[in-house]
């Protein structure tokens, strides 16, 4: 009778100990950076557009028109993008940290292209990406979140 | 022309309405007396006096008077009295049921010296002493005729006359005092004469029917324990009393301290005159020997006067109140007035001064329900009425008390023949009341047995509901039980769902004392440290998902509860070895929410992500919470030091920011970024995870749940001093 007693216990115990101990595994750096740019798929969080704020060449800012002003980009938390008003679709990806590979059709003249930009910083709010310009300056993009 | 008789009919009806209002408003009214009056005049309708009511002059009261006399209600008469009812519309001034008013004093000489005290055709009734004529009084005359003494309580007198003035003696007036025609019955008192020879009044006390009263005393039979009684001295030499063509029967001497009845009681005397004249009045019996008994005189007394009863009546005369004078048995025998009724009669015979109506007679038949008891059972005669002139013969036609247990007949309502009142009749009383006594002295004596053997009886049995809450006798260590508990937190709040399964689950483990107060009352204190998480993701609720919360917290407690034991804790029995309790409590609770940004566990309070470091107004909430909790538990008691139990208590925070997430609104990123927060971009992040636009509105919608928690679990506890 006691051993039932005592193995009841134990029994018990245990469960409660693995349960309880039980840890969720975090997310590393780079499912971190895709959820902070494109969502968590969960529900009503599936995309995240930015909303382009400024822009710099070689560190000296761009007034940026007002048409520039309403540029927005939208990434999809299942790789697919856009962006407005230009309104070009495409593919994203970072598969290494920090670097955000887009791939785009032009919808004026259905050509292809595609673009590595450097995630300078990331947040909930604010993103920062640069990439080298065809005159061989570096332009640097700030995105605000507008979702 | 139809709508005017329509209107004319409607005002007719509206006065109809108010006439029987006002009419009923009248008739059920009541008129309550106080204070002093020069003259007074007391209506036909009810009144009702609860304090000293003075009349300085003549007093009135007109037939239909019901005049009620509450607690010291009693009206005190210094001038002349016409309280005059009529044989169809008496007056009745009476007590109420027990808070019963004094009566009437006569007092003081009044300075209209033709007055006169008339009371006619009254009911006194349930009162404590009916009329006084207090010490000093004087009138012309008094008439005290054709009146109705009923069940008065007072045990000093019915009613009582002292002396007038002393100086009256130089006065050659005198006061003629009748006494006549009334009815004395079911009293508690006897009427009182200071002196009836006198120099001052002449008392007549003449025709009335004095039957079935109890006067109150101890055991000895003395002059004041007879139902009339007063002082015949030689002093006076002016009146003799006249006391004649009175009936007495049924009147006894009944002990105070028992309740039961002592002696015969109808007339006492004293004083140091040699005689007194009583005769021609009839005295309960046609024996000598046994109307001797009735009689408080020389026989008894040497020093007293002798009564001179003889001749006395056989049968009352017809023209005193209508009364039962005598109760026989079916063969006319005489009927003891001792007689023990334990097995039914068959009958009676009653034998009265005049003719009598039983059609609405109630008669009644009490008798104990067993052998020691105070148990009565009360029940109603059937039988046949067979008059016969005076004499009236009750078969009983149904019998009831097969047990043979001891009881007494009542019968009342009966009436004369003008519908006026007769006495009660009861037989069999004097061996009930006696029996009663008997009865009661057992219930006495049993309960003070129960009471002693209660005193020295062990402790009744532990789930007797008297044990509830009893004090316990035993050193404070031996009271003390510690124990250690383990087992889940689950967090319920704003970053939770409502399926409590679904919610995380953490480890909890505590260390508790308890303390036993009383045989099913403890208090105990635990400390405990677990950790509570939850986060939206695990939600199914969609708003809750597009939020995306989450957050970690380690909780530091320390709870002190009181709690019910269902069992006796004093006690260890293998019959008992379950005990279940329940308890209610109060939690401090040191808390500290910390969530993960990018690979980096934040404590969240500092970030203010609430908004609460980026407004002035606002400041950051404290990580020390005060809650309240409901406990279960069950104990299994292996032996008398060791058991095991599960338990579960169920708490709620006072603090909403358990998971950091409290009525707050989401706060403006750019205020963020422009803040002092460090670590901005976590900031950022907690404040809105998700980073939707919910301008205006509150961070912990959309359930807006207070934060709580829930620990269940086992426990293993043990006593460690005897």
């Amino acid at each position: 009778m006691r051993l039932k007693h005592t193995i009841s216990l134990m029994l018990f115990l245990s469960i409660i100990v693995i349960i309880g101990c039980t840890k969720t595994v975090p997310k590393t750096p780079l499912e971190f950076q895709k959820e902070l740019l494109a969502g968590t798929s969960a529900y009503l969080n599936t995309q995240r557009t930015w909303q382009l704020d400024s822009f710099y060449v070689d560190g000296t800012s761009a007034p940026l028109t007002a048409l520039q002003k309403e540029y927005k980009k939208t990434y999809s938390y299942d790789g697919l993008y856009n962006d407005h008003p230009d309104k070009n679709i495409g593919t994203w990806e970072i598969s290494t940290l920090g670097k955000l590979k887009e791939t785009i059709t032009y919808t004026t003249n259905n050509k292809k292209d595609s673009s590595i930009y450097e995630i300078v910083s990331i947040n909930a709010a604010r993103l920062k990406l640069t990439i080298k310009l065809s005159n061989g300056k570096l332009g640097t993009y700030s995105f605000k979140i507008s979702n | 022309m139809l709508h005017i008789t329509h209107i004319i009919q409607k005002q007719l009806n509206a006065i109809m309405i108010l006439a029987f209002v006002c009419v009923a408003t009248q008739s059920n009214g009541q008129d309550t007396l106080a204070g002093n009056y020069p003259l007074l005049t007391i209506k036909s309708g009810n009144h009702v006096i609860k304090n000293v009511v003075t009349v300085k002059g003549r007093l009135d009261i007109e037939a239909g008077a019901r005049i009620e006399l509450i607690e010291t209600g009693v009206i005190v008469c210094e001038g002349a009295v016409n309280v005059k009812g009529d044989i169809n519309n008496k007056i009745e001034i009476f007590g109420k049921s027990n808070l019963e008013g004094v009566g009437m004093v006569i007092k003081g000489l009044d300075s209209n010296s033709n007055s006169i005290i008339d009371i006619k055709y009254t009911t006194f009734k349930n009162l404590q002493l009916p009329l006084f004529f207090d010490f000093g009084w004087k009138r012309a005359g008094v008439n005290i005729s054709d009146n109705y003494f009923i069940n008065n309580v007072g045990k000093v007198s019915v009613i009582q006359v002292l002396n007038p003035p002393f100086n009256f003696n130089i006065d050659s007036s005198y006061i003629d005092f009748k006494v006549k025609n009334n009815v004395f019955t079911g009293n508690n008192a006897a009427l009182y004469f200071e002196d009836l020879k006198s120099d001052h009044i002449n008392y007549e006390i003449s025709n009335n029917t004095i039957v079935g009263n109890s006067v109150y005393g101890f055991k000895n039979y003395n002059i004041s324990t007879n139902v009339l009684y007063g002082r015949v001295d030689q002093l006076f030499s002016r009146f003799n009393p006249t006391i004649e063509r009175n009936s007495f029967a049924f009147n006894y001497l009944v002990d105070n301290i028992t309740d039961t009845v002592v002696h015969l009681a109808n007339f006492g005397v004293y004083g140091t005159d040699k005689a007194i004249d009583f005769k021609n009045n009839y005295l309960g019996s046609t024996n000598k020997e046994a109307i001797q008994k009735s009689i408080y005189d020389q026989t008894l007394n040497y020093n007293a006067p002798k009564v001179e009863f003889e001749p006395y009546l056989s049968i009352p005369s017809e023209n005193n109140p209508s009364h039962v004078y005598e109760i026989n048995n079916l063969d006319n025998s005489y009927l003891q007035d001792t007689i023990i009724i334990k097995d039914p009669i068959k009958g009676l015979i009653l034998k009265s001064n005049t003719t009598l109506n039983f059609s609405k007679a109630k008669f009644g038949y009490t008798y104990f329900k067993d052998d020691s008891s105070l148990k009565l059972v009360d029940t109603t005669v059937t039988y046949d009425v067979q008059p016969n002139g005076n004499s009236t013969k009750l078969t009983i036609t149904k019998n009831v008390n097969a047990s043979k247990k001891i009881g007494y007949y009542n019968i009342g309502d009966i009436i004369d023949p003008k519908g006026g009142f007769i006495p009660e009749v009861k037989v069999g009383y004097i061996a009930y009341l006696n029996d009663l006594r008997r009865r009661k002295l057992i219930a006495e004596f049993l309960k003070d047995k129960k009471k002693e053997d209660s005193l020295k009886l062990p402790p009744p049995p532990a789930d007797s509901i008297k044990n509830q809450f009893q004090k316990i006798e035993a050193p404070l260590k031996s009271r003390l039980e510690f124990g250690l508990y383990s087992g889940l937190a689950i967090f319920n709040g704003t970053i939770s769902q409502s399926s409590l399964i679904s919610n995380d689950k953490n480890l909890f483990n505590g260390f508790n004392i308890n303390y036993t107060i009383f045989s099913n009352l403890s208090a105990s204190m635990t400390i405990a440290s677990f950790k509570l998480s939850n986060s939206d993701a695990n939600s199914n609720n969609n708003e809750q998902q597009a939020r995306g919360m989450s957050f970690s917290t380690s909780m530091l407690g320390v709870s002190t509860s009181i709690n019910y034991d269902f069992v006796d804790n004093r006690l260890y029995t293998k019959a008992r070895k379950i005990r279940p309790s329940i308890g209610i409590g109060l939690d401090v609770n040191s808390f500290s929410p910390s969530g993960i940004y990018n690979g980096v566990e934040y404590k969240l309070q500092p970030l203010g992500t609430g908004g609460q470091l980026i407004d002035s107004t606002k400041k950051a909430y404290s990580s020390l919470a005060l809650g309240y909790f409901f406990n279960f538990k069950i104990k299994y008691q292996i032996n008398r030091f060791n058991s095991i139990g599960l338990h579960m208590s169920i708490h709620k925070s006072l603090s909403d920011y358990l998971d950091d997430v409290g009525p707050d609104l989401y706060p403006s990123i750019d205020k963020i970024v422009n803040s002092k927060v460090e670590n901005k971009d976590a900031a950022i992040y907690f404040s809105n995870p998700t980073s939707r636009n919910f301008v205006g509105q509150y961070r912990n919608s959309p359930n807006n749940a207070k934060d709580g928690y829930i620990n269940f679990g086992i426990f293993y506890s043990r006593r460690l001093f005897k």
